[in-house]
């Protein structure tokens, strides 16, 4: 599972390089945002432009994600194409994440 | 209907990574010029939904687990047909598909259970049949 993250305009930016979050990684993938956000000071932006799909199993991955960071680093979302904001909006995950349109807008604000 | 005459059809093993390897041969097969237009996406996530489903539930625990997966493009819907040699569904109903509650508090916020709620939200006329045979045959329609 590959993930990098830097510390940008105020914000820990989390990209996600791979094209699906899916069952067969979710494991991975929580095991991995813990790893990249184990020193995150205040917000966290996981920028998932390069995520071309995430299954059901995917989202309960980034929502684990967001439990663990706790309500001290809030974690925000970025860059999510349109099968990937479907998962979201009709799991109604939408009102619970800050989403920002572009990894632009999440880090200049 | 004989697998020949299938728009589209795979065979797999009943493991999470197979069916990654299943979904991302859909999704070529899926970007061929004659299903550029076809609602991919949503077919995608509907029969990831079913099949991890499938994995997770109906083959638990076995090896020897196997899913054939049959799909046809016909007036601008495409017919699905799910069959596994699994367990079957418990008293052979399918899951209710209701949505998990994301209102309360965050260290309360569900990780799973969407799976069914995405079926039944984006397929219709969903089917299913325990077969005689020992297999569950899943059909729905997945409309563009």
């Amino acid at each position: 599972m590959n993930l990098s993250s830097k510390a940008e305009g105020g914000a820990l930016v989390v990209s996600v390089h791979e094209a699906r979050i899916d069952a067969s990684v979710a494991i991975q993938f929580k095991d991995r945002m813990r790893e990249e956000t184990e020193n995150a000071e205040g917000r966290v932006v996981l920028n998932l432009s390069e995520v071309d799909f995430i299954d059901s199993s995917g989202l309960g991955a980034i929502v684990a994600a967001m439990k663990q960071l706790g309500g001290e680093n809030p974690l925000e979302l970025a860059g999510l194409n349109e099968n990937v904001d479907k998962v979201f909006r009709l799991t109604r995950m939408d009102t619970v994440f800050r989403i920002h349109a572009t990894l632009e807008e999440a880090i200049t604000e | 209907m004989t697998n020949s005459q299938s728009d589209i059809h795979i065979e797999l093993a009943g493991t999470p990574q197979e069916v990654r390897n299943a979904l991302e041969t859909l999704r070529q097969k899926l970007t061929a010029e004659e299903f550029a237009a076809c609602n991919a996406g949503v077919l995608e996530l509907v029969l990831a939904e079913v099949l991890n489903n499938v994995v997770e539930h109906a083959l638990a625990g076995r090896e020897d687990g196997q899913i054939v997966i049959t799909c046809n493009y016909v007036e601008q819907c495409w017919n699905v047909e799910v069959r596994d040699n699994g367990a079957a569904m418990p008293d052979g109903q399918l899951p209710a598909g209701v949505m998990p509650d994301v209102d309360g508090a965050m260290e309360e916020l569900p990780e799973g259970g969407f799976g069914w709620g995405l079926v039944r939200t984006l397929a219709e006329d969903i089917d299913y049949k325990r077969r005689a045979s020992g297999h569950n045959a899943l059909r729905f329609r997945v409309p563009d």
